[in-house]
């Protein structure tokens, strides 16, 4: 196969990929900006890597490795940065058209609470609906890792959630 | 207040209110033309085209116009 036929099966790869890359990122970063940011330097990373993809098979995995990554990369900044503090990130300016998260819902607020980490393996496992497995695969994390985090982020939502009951 | 009787119900309570309100928009096009042009430029080209980094971003429009 020559890098010219390559590079025509992997761009098909990337396009097929587009909606829900942006999805993803919209949902773990709660902010279109940023979500179509994360998005274009997920796939400029994914093209300047493509040589890694030994089977064309795995690409969503390993496409999401890269995906996730970044979005992790963009909360830890924030966070760091305390410009846009998580706490704040789906509290009521976030609202367009086509999709929102609503101010007074009480899951949001109190998965906007969470650290990077955490608040990842959340969207991916309960909005995504991936397997404990999957999700360690897209972190690079042993799957008790995701088990872990997990407990540990139901386990701070959960009085948030209870008294909105 | 009526706690959750497992963490099962806590799940599908988390599970079902994070569909019912993080609803994300489909690609916007202008990042699907971004991503095709990424996709011409890396796969046609022998390298990373210098200008390649100014095109990414929410900046693009905007460096895109200047250098027009």
């Amino acid at each position: 196969m020559t890098n010219e036929t390559s590079d025509e099966a992997f761009a098909a790869l990337t396009r097929r990929q587009i909606d829900s890359a942006y999805r993803l990122a919209w949902a773990i970063l709660g902010d279109s900006g940023d979500a179509d940011d994360a998005t274009q330097e997920a796939f400029a990373s994914a093209w300047r890597h493509r040589r890694s993809l030994r089977d064309p098979g795995r690409f969503d995995a390993w496409f999401g490795r890269i995906l996730v990554n970044e979005c992790r990369q963009r909360l830890k900044r924030r966070a760091r940065e305390r410009i846009r503090p998580l706490a704040e990130l789906a509290d009521p300016a976030v609202s367009d058209a086509s999709g929102h998260i609503s101010a007074c819902d009480a899951v949001s607020r109190a998965i906007a609470r969470l650290d990077a980490d955490h608040r990842i393996v959340v969207i991916l496992r309960y909005w995504a609906d991936l397997s404990v497995d999957e999700i360690g695969a897209r972190l690079d994390v042993p799957s008790g890792t995701v088990k872990s985090r997990l407990h540990y982020a139901l386990r701070s939502m959960r009085p948030r959630l209870e008294d909105a009951r | 207040m009526n706690d959750f009787n497992s963490d099962r119900d806590l799940e599908a309570d988390v599970r079902a209110e994070l569909r019912r309100t993080i609803l994300p928009p489909a690609a916007p096009q202008y990042l699907r033309d971004r991503v095709e042009e990424m996709s011409e430029q890396l796969s046609t080209g022998p390298g990373r085209p210098p200008s390649f980094r100014l095109w990414i971003g929410r900046g693009a429009l905007v460096l895109r116009l200047a250098a027009t």
